[in-house]
């Protein structure tokens, strides 16, 4: 009862400290002028990219053709790794039922000229960040799917003429071995010509962009995987062989009488690649920043004679990493730039500080530097 | 119309120390000042001791707030007290086996899972689970709250409930009055509890309160003797 | 020309909810409804705020991934206008049903955020939850080969032509004397720093716009809700 209360002070070690009040962690951190991953406030992690070492194409010369892989990437950034593969598949174009209607296609034309992204083909990707469990897609997953998505779209980057599939006519020589004619081939001994091909194909590209030790706001770094992995993507020669492009075969059926075309069989040539032509000038690549309010409680004085500083009120961070920056900062700025003035994608949400002018206008111009810098990696490579 | 305000928007409040802050005024924990945020009537009363501000509006959803007269629903029996539903979906809210008049440890009430009940909030916190008594805890007495038993339950706006409790002037229960006798519970949790001398009448009751939500007085007269008039009509 | 912020609103159109909203604009209409605060199922429950769950569902079809996204830019709108330390351990249910998209729901979803935007601020009035501000949207289109003029809410046709697209939503801290802070951006297709200077202030010209409009349209809904003291 008589026994003298004390109160003291608790203090925690910075890890726990991280860890029971992130907010109040972060905020001394930037009193200090760095973050709690100890970058300053506009320093990008680095970034190591290795292309293509797993896709089909690329591997072929060497004879190890084990997986059908067409692109691929592995991007690097900080502890997180983001796996790109890149596959594909075809489907037939729907063409007008009887013959060949040049109003129609006209016309096809014409609504094609007016909308602009319907021009463009897109990538289907499934990101898929690994938690060590398995289970049916998570909200994230969803989201970032069908941001990529939309963006591969709105960016214009995959004109869906470079989607159609180029097909050639495979014919058996006299001796017995056969040979593959393609119709843009100069060389090409049968007369492609006479080969009236009604039917077309298209690519249909897939991207699994699998994340391991996610660390951070997951969008940018998808994205830049994907670009390099794209650059790097070979679509494979397809083929009919030659006795099936001219087979009809006369049915009747209750008195009439109608003729079946054989479907073609349609194969990929295992050696032949052709590179995936995209819109380069439309290729960029991703950033993203957080601005937070610095709250003046929060910092730790020195010594107490300590003038008040005319300090600023919020701080634009730069890539933001780790839980406590994504779950503190509640405005962020997300964009995707060509590094030469061309903006492609913004996603600005204000939730906490004010995101103004200074800050846009700030966050833009270390975007760009920081496109052009993932630009040169993808050319030195 | 009087002054409306919107969330956001500033609000001048008279000089005083004593400020108590009522429905749609928020004290922002970290700039300290008073705002508004909802949509309704500024209403700046310096009239007692203290100085309250608040704003009315008209919601459905009820939050219980300490001192409301409410009628509930059992929804379950524990060891030593119910949960009673206020609102659908909305958090439970406890009522002690205590909080009844001449309660003891043998004393023990006898109400089942869906009774219907008046009672009082007792204490309305938002980090805790609210609790409702059904005695007057100033003076341990019964006060009329309990059971309720038989008549129906009508669902209204919150603002509608206000106005019938605490204006006494407001006529709709005097109409009625004049048509027939009635016993009533009113629920600032958005429940009316009406129960007449027969059945006919308590579907009267029923409809014309109802209908009246959505009118102004100056018509109530007319759709009280309507429908009257209906069910007289459909009794024959 | 016919005014491009111009709309229609509706109040209490569901009867078992505890707000609703029908927002009309232009060839797009959306129906928001809230319920709540509510008990959350434990698995959404925030110890110190008010959880949301929000939900969209498209005029035709089921539910997609681009509903998911949707929903994830109608979350990042609202979680910072609602007064979320409030109403601790409880839940928020805003629901969005797309009656008509307006738009080529393949390529866009800008007219279908920005309506979505704006019913949800008359809904949650409607339902009295606790808002910070009063906030509005708009979206914006460029045409590349006119004189990249930034069209203001930009109608189907002219998304197909247009070079880049844009949603903007902003709240205004006093009604009186516009304060406003920028809630939402979100910009793709073809465009420059300098476009986007023209977009910011055009839009949030258009939002403030749009924000009065709306105290309007809930000014008619109070008297509506007290019809009695009249």
């Amino acid at each position: 009862m008589s026994e003298p209360l004390e109160v003291r002070p608790v203090s925690f070690p910075a890890e726990i400290l991280a860890r029971i009040a992130p907010d109040l962690s972060i905020q001394r951190h930037l009193w200090l002028g760095l973050r709690p991953c100890l970058r300053s406030f506009t320093e990008f992690r680095d970034v190591s990219i290795s292309e293509g070492g797993i896709s089909r194409p690329l591997r072929s010369v060497t004879g190890a053709t084990e997986n059908d892989i067409l692109g691929s990437n592995v991007l690097k950034s900080g502890s997180t790794i983001v796996i790109t593969s890149i596959t594909g598949g075809m489907v037939e174009e729907t063409q007008p039922a009887t013959g060949f209607d040049e109003g129609e296609q006209e016309l096809r034309q014409m609504s094609l000229a007016s909308d602009r992204l319907a021009k463009y083909g897109a990538v289907y990707p499934v990101v898929e960040v690994e938690r060590g469990r398995l289970g049916a897609p998570t909200d994230e997953e969803m989201i970032l799917s069908q941001r990529i998505h939309d963006n591969i779209i709105s960016s214009g980057i995959i004109p869906k003429e470079s989607l159609k599939v180029p097909v050639g006519v495979r014919s058996r020589n006299e001796d017995g071995t056969s040979e593959i004619f393609y119709s843009g081939d100069e060389t090409g001994g049968a007369d492609t010509r006479n080969f009236n091909l009604k039917r077309q194909w298209s690519f249909v590209l897939y991207a699994k962009i699998q994340v391991f030790s996610r660390d951070g706001p997951l969008f940018e770094m998808c994205w830049n995987s994907l670009m390099y992995a794209l650059q790097r993507t070979l679509l494979p020669c397809a083929f009919v062989d030659e006795r099936t492009t001219d087979l009809k075969i006369p049915v009747r059926v209750r008195g009439r009488s109608a003729t079946i075309r054989e479907t073609y069989d349609i194969q990929c040539d295992p050696t032949e690649f052709k590179p995936l032509k995209l819109n380069l000038g439309n290729i960029s690549y991703g950033s993203n920043f957080g601005v937070i309010d610095l709250d003046p409680e929060a910092q730790v004085r020195q010594t107490d004679n300590e003038m008040e500083v005319d300090s600023p009120t919020s701080v634009l961070i730069a890539d933001l990493q780790g839980e406590a920056e994504e779950t503190s900062i509640k405005s962020t700025l997300s964009i995707l730039t060509d590094g030469n003035g061309k903006l492609k994608h913004l996603s600005f949400v204000g939730g906490g500080a004010k995101i103004d002018t200074d800050a846009i206008r700030k966050s833009l111009s270390l975007s760009r530097e920081r496109a052009l810098d993932l630009k040169s990696r993808k050319e030195a490579t | 119309m009087v002054n409306l305000i919107y969330p956001g928007d500033s609000i001048s409040i008279p000089e005083r120390t004593n400020v108590v802050t009522g429905p749609g005024i928020y004290l922002d924990p970290k700039s300290q000042h008073l705002k508004p945020i909802n949509v309704g009537i500024e209403v700046i009363d310096p009239s007692k001791r203290v100085t309250s501000v608040y704003l009315d509006f008209n919601s459905k959803r009820y939050i219980p707030s300490e001192g409301d007269f409410v009628i509930g629903v059992i929804t379950s029996t524990f060891a030593d007290s119910y949960r009673v539903s206020l609102a659908n979906f909305s958090t439970a809210v406890t009522l002690s086996y205590m909080a009844f008049p001449n309660a003891s440890k043998k004393n023990r009430p006898t109400l089942k899972v869906g009774d219907l009940l008046y009672a009082r909030v007792s204490k309305a916190n938002k980090e805790l689970e609210a609790e409702i008594e059904c005695v007057d805890s100033s003076t341990g007495k019964d006060a009329g709250y309990g059971h309720l038993d038989g008549g129906v339950v009508v669902d209204v706006s919150l603002a509608f409930c206000r106005e019938l409790l605490f204006n006494n002037d407001f006529p709709l229960l005097k109409l009625i009055g004049k048509r027939t006798e009635f016993e009533v519970a009113i629920g600032l949790n958005g429940k009316i509890w009406i129960k007449a001398a027969d059945i006919l009448s308590t579907l009267a009751c029923y409809r014309i309160i109802l209908d009246c939500e959505k009118q102004p007085t100056s018509q109530y007269s007319e759709i009280i003797k309507n429908r009257f008039k209906e069910l007289a009509n459909s009794a024959d | 020309m016919a005014d491009l912020t111009d709309f229609e609103a509706k109040f209490q159109v569901l009867t078992q909810v505890d707000g609703s909203a029908r927002f009309e604009s232009f060839g797009t209409s959306v129906l928001c409804s809230v319920t709540g605060p509510i008990e959350p199922k434990a698995r959404q429950e925030l110890p110190t705020q008010l959880a949301l769950e929000i939900v969209v569902r498209p005029s035709k079809g089921v539910p997609t991934t681009r509903e998911k996204l949707l929903e994830d830019k109608l979350r990042g709108v609202l979680t910072p206008v609602l007064v979320r330390y409030l109403y601790p351990r409880q839940l928020c249910q805003i629901c969005f049903q797309i009656l008509e998209s307006g738009e080529n729901e393949q390529f866009h979803s800008v007219r279908e955020l920005s309506s979505c935007i704006n019913a949800a601020f008359l809904a949650l009035a409607d339902a009295g939850v606790g808002l910070q501000n009063c906030f509005a949207s708009c979206c914006a289109a460029v045409i590349s080969n006119a004189d990249q003029d930034v069209l203001i809410n930009p109608s189907a046709e002219q998304l197909r032509n247009a070079s880049s697209t844009h949603v903007l939503a902003f709240d205004s801290e006093n009604g009186r004397e516009p304060d406003s802070h920028l809630l939402l951006l979100e910009s793709s297709g073809d465009f420059e720093e300098e476009t986007l200077n023209k977009i910011l202030d055009a839009g949030e010209k258009a939002c403030l716009q749009t924000v009065q409009r709306l105290r309007q349209a809930l000014k008619t809904k109070v008297e509506q809700d007290l019809v009695w003291r009249t």
